[in-house]
């Protein structure tokens, strides 16, 4: 019987095969958005393979579409409200729940966490019933809220991911050493929470500009975010435009994966 | 030792999950129960505000009997099933490639399956209009040069558009979950079965396996909850006339406004996608008694 | 401990703590005098670290008085305690330097630059970490580590120290080392210090006094000698150190070993007789005055002694001899008999009932 590294070749095929499905599930995921880069610099007014010359025209252009512009300029709010909303509520939810001494705080994970698992559809059509019930008709404001409703959850699992990998005898050598429980939030607790609140941030910015199946809900008709205005473009827009700005979250998403990989790690996230 | 908790210094704290709580039950809980009673309602709707509203099951008592809700959901749960096991086809080989690599290659592995994850799901379904488009699509023009057919073929919308999508949209939700379980596995575990005379192959379905189920149940939800209620695929790759539950919700509510049938389908659908990730949650435990956190 | 009419520094009374339905301290009273190193040591769960965690402020006690230096300690709030701790996992801040973890208290609290400075220096130079004060934890050793720890807690001149499994994270090696260095500090500083360990030698080679727990009470407290010597239950006599049972009957004040050499029994019926393994001397047999004939079932060596194991005939568990290595030494399988070198060294304790034991 053969043992260790050592292996017979059916064997060989077997783990090669698996490893081969691997590749092409890697494959699958990012030759798409290559090939959409490739487009993106086509010189054409239409979009085919292989794209011919080179021009940053598409992406220029994009700057002088007013329409998606203010698009892009509603979901950057969108995401920045959704990430502060959720800071200033997740971050204290996390605390109470992994450092609070009362009866029902394994409760409060488990009450934030529930929208998230409602279906995206259902949560952005029950807010737009209940806007319109109170007299609340569809904007920017009940977009981001209703977002941050639905993605509050991550921010506070990633927090208490790592609340609860941190040892408790740390806060209590800062109270040990003198400090308060002010004082020993701000010295010890808050810094070496702060990549998992950082890694939370990010993650609920990208829902709030990038989230559609509530957005398409419950966003003011007159500044709709990218993502709605996007589905209507992609059905109609038949030049590379929609390729550069494809190429511009592509590389943006990119970029940002591989400066969390080179920094913080991709741990946080991965977890 | 079973002590206390530092709990202490953060006080109490009941008061600092307050804000969040309130939060999600104004902004979330009301709004769901507002829907939920909806859909037993007739409502009268004028210029997107209400001016009437009663109970009744009509509308519910339609819908359930209603072909057109049930190949909608059908499609839906198929299409969700489908979509779920070609992620896991693809998804387990990725952790599993990802558990063998050195650690740059890891890394690229991982950049490769989140940075998709931030990108716009209508971008990346954007990317198979370019290759399975009919007139200028790239597979389309490749087979034409190569010979391989005379006529455009019609790749999009078509179910398999759909599923291909789909299921390139979905694959980062599995594989996250996956190599996150399996990274934690002790790797000796592993050389303990090839030292005991298990194949690798064997090893990896013996142990690697096994163990994995905790991602595998995870992604397995994700996946099946997500594309159970997308519209954005279908919507894209599926053509004007493909309808499953999510693009029925869509129309209902965005074009026939019609609020009474949508809090139908949408409540339909919410209890629908929840019985079925228990059912999936419930079938992990199962293949999983050996674990302490499957009896706890 | 304090003898008698001899006021404690430390003085525990009567504390309780439960944890639900889980008496976790029961009753327990414990007095330090100053200067002195005490050392809890009990099994995992036997209130050691609760006890310890009440005297540093992390746990209130349901009921009973803490009381430091003639002062209410429990009156005191946790950050206003002049009370050092050394963590189990040392808790030493790792997004903070050596330098910074050691002057932490000192920010808190306010002191001076100058001073601060001043300090700092004199706590490292203590613990002989000077050259590494711009580390930070994640660089350095596991008794570096430690002795961050401890400068840490000692840098604030607290009047008590208290020290949670402090060695627990260490090698074997390094742990004997680190324990004679740590009582060496701490005997040079004069601070009054509690030790929690579940490792008798430990106690025994770091401690002025032992109080031995089990249960959320103390068991039995004095310097580890008397504790070692003159047990006063079982338990205590099998937790600070190796003992052999022998299982037998007390009549009349008295148990009568196999030979006919009687000890004196406080209890009657039936009874264990323990005897301490370096208190019996393998002898030939037949020889005269040995109490028990058994069979050498291994031999290993232990320092400077050599381990026996002998097969005893009426003892459940073989017994356990230690003997110089100099000299004759039985070999495995070899008849042997065995005396006892010193009848007045053997305790006798009540039989624990075979079904609990």
């Amino acid at each position: 019987m053969k043992r260790g590294a050592r292996t017979s070749i059916g064997d060989r095929i077997g783990v090669g095969l698996v490893l081969a499905l691997g590749v092409l599930g890697l494959a699958v995921l990012v030759v798409p958005s290559l090939i959409v880069l490739a487009v993106s610099f086509d010189t054409r007014a239409f979009v085919s393979f292989p794209p011919q010359g080179f021009t940053l025209r598409w992406y220029a252009a994009l700057a002088d579409n007013a329409q998606l512009v203010r698009a892009i300029v509603n979901s950057l709010w969108s995401g920045l409200v959704v990430m502060v909303l959720c800071i200033l509520l997740g971050v204290p939810a996390a605390l109470a729940s992994g450092r609070g001494r009362f009866r029902w705080r394994g409760a409060v994970p488990v009450i934030v966490l529930l929208p998230h698992a409602v279906p995206g559809v259902v949560l952005g059509v029950a807010v737009l019933f209940a806007g319109s019930a109170v007299g609340l008709r569809p904007s920017l404001a009940l977009q981001s809220f209703a977002v941050t409703a639905f993605i509050l959850a991550v921010l506070v699992r990633t927090v208490l991911a790592r609340l609860e990998r941190l040892d408790p005898a740390l806060e209590e050598a800062a109270a040990n050493l003198g400090a308060g429980r002010a004082r020993a939030f701000r010295d010890i607790t808050l810094p070496l929470l702060l990549p998992a609140i950082l890694a939370g941030a990010a993650f609920t910015f990208i829902e709030g500009f990038d989230n559609i199946s509530i957005a398409i809900f419950t966003h003011g008709m007159r500044n709709p975010p990218l993502p709605v205005e996007l589905l209507g473009i992609v059905q109609t827009e038949t030049t590379p435009l929609v390729a550069a700005i494809s190429g511009v979250q592509i590389l943006l998403s990119t970029l940002l994966v591989a400066i969390v990989a080179a920094t913080i790690g991709l741990r946080h996230v991965s977890d | 030792m079973s002590t206390q908790r530092a709990g202490g210094w953060a006080s109490g704290g009941a008061l600092l999950a307050l804000p969040s709580l309130a939060f999600v039950l104004v902004v979330a809980g009301l709004p769901l129960a507002l829907l939920l009673s909806f859909a037993v309602s007739d409502v009268g709707m004028s210029r997107g505000a209400i001016v009437s509203w009663s109970l009744t099951t009509e509308h519910f008592i339609a819908a359930v009997g209603d072909p057109l809700y049930h190949a909608a959901f059908a499609r839906s749960f198929t299409l969700a099933a489908s979509v779920t096991v070609l992620c896991l086809l693809f998804g387990f080989p990725i952790a599993y490639l990802h558990l063998r690599s050195p650690g740059w290659l890891r890394t690229v592995i991982l950049v490769a399956t989140i940075a998709p994850l931030l990108t716009s799901a209508i971008v990346r379904t954007y990317a198979w209009i370019v290759i399975l488009g009919r007139q200028r699509g790239l597979l389309n023009q490749a087979l034409l040069g190569l010979g391989l057919i005379d006529e455009p073929l019609r790749l999009i919308n078509t179910h398999w558009a759909v599923l291909i999508g789909m299921t390139q949209i979905h694959l980062p939700i599995m594989v996250l979950p996956l190599i996150a379980v399996m990274s934690r596995q002790d790797p000796r575990l592993e050389d303990a079965a090839l030292n005991l005379g298990a194949s690798r192959l064997r090893t990896l379905r013996d142990v690697t396996l096994p163990l994995a189920v905790p991602g595998i149940g995870a992604g397995a939800s994700l996946v099946f909850a997500l594309s159970y209620t997308t519209f954005v695929v279908p919507q894209l790759l599926g053509g004007g006339n493909y309808l499953n539950a999510a693009t029925m919700i869509y129309e209902q509510m965005i074009f026939a406004l019609d609020w009474s049938k949508g809090a139908v389908t949408a409540a339909i659908m919410l209890a629908t996608c929840l019985a079925t990730v228990f059912a999936i949650t419930m079938a992990t435990r199962r293949a999983m008694r050996w674990s302490d956190q499957a009896r706890a | 401990m304090s003898g008698q009419g001899v006021a404690a520094f430390l003085d525990v009374a009567g504390v309780s703590k439960a944890f639900g339905a889980h008496a976790a301290l029961d009753d327990c009273t414990l007095a330090v005098r100053q200067g002195e190193i005490v050392t809890l040591l009990g099994a995992s769960g036997c209130g050691k670290t609760t006890l310890l965690r009440i005297i540093a402020g992390f746990v209130a006690p349901d009921s009973g008085t803490v009381r430091l230096g003639g002062q209410d300690a429990l009156a005191m709030p946790v950050n206003r305690r002049p009370i050092g701790v050394v963590f189990q996992s040392y808790a030493l801040f790792p997004h903070m330097t050596v330098a910074r973890n050691v002057g932490y208290g000192l920010r808190v609290r306010g002191v001076p630059r100058e001073e601060q400075r001043r300090r700092l220096a004199e706590a490292l130079e203590l613990v002989s970490l000077t050259a590494f004060a711009d580390r930070y934890p994640a660089q350095l050793s596991g008794g570096q580590q430690q002795r961050v720890a401890l400068a840490r807690a000692l840098v604030l001149a607290p009047q008590l120290l208290l020290l949670d499994e402090p060695f627990s994270a260490l090698d074997a090696k390094l742990r004997a080392a680190m324990q004679s260095e740590v009582r060496r500090l701490i005997k040079s500083v004069g601070i009054t210090a509690v030790f929690v360990t579940h490792d008798q030698d430990e106690a025994m080679g770091i401690s002025d006094a032992i109080a031995v727990m089990r249960g959320g009470r103390i068991e039995q407290a004095g310097p580890p000698a008397e504790v070692y010597d003159r047990p006063a239950s079982a338990f205590v006599a099998d937790f600070v150190g190796a003992a052999n049972h022998w299982p037998d009957e007390a009549r009349g004040g008295r148990v009568t070993l196999p030979a006919g050499l009687s000890v004196p029994s406080r209890v009657i019926g039936r009874v264990s007789v323990m005897v301490r393994p370096h208190n019996l001397e393998p002898c030939p047999v037949g020889a005269e005055g040995a109490a028990w004939r058994g069979r050498v079932a291994f031999v290993r060596p232990s320092g400077p002694f050599l381990e026996i194991e002998v097969l005893v005939e009426g003892a459940p568990l073989p017994f356990r001899v230690t003997v110089p290595r100099a000299g004759a030494v039985p070999a495995p399988g070899e008849a042997v008999a065995l005396r006892v070198r010193d009848l007045s060294a053997c305790f006798v304790f009540p039989r624990l009932d075979q079904a609990a034991a």
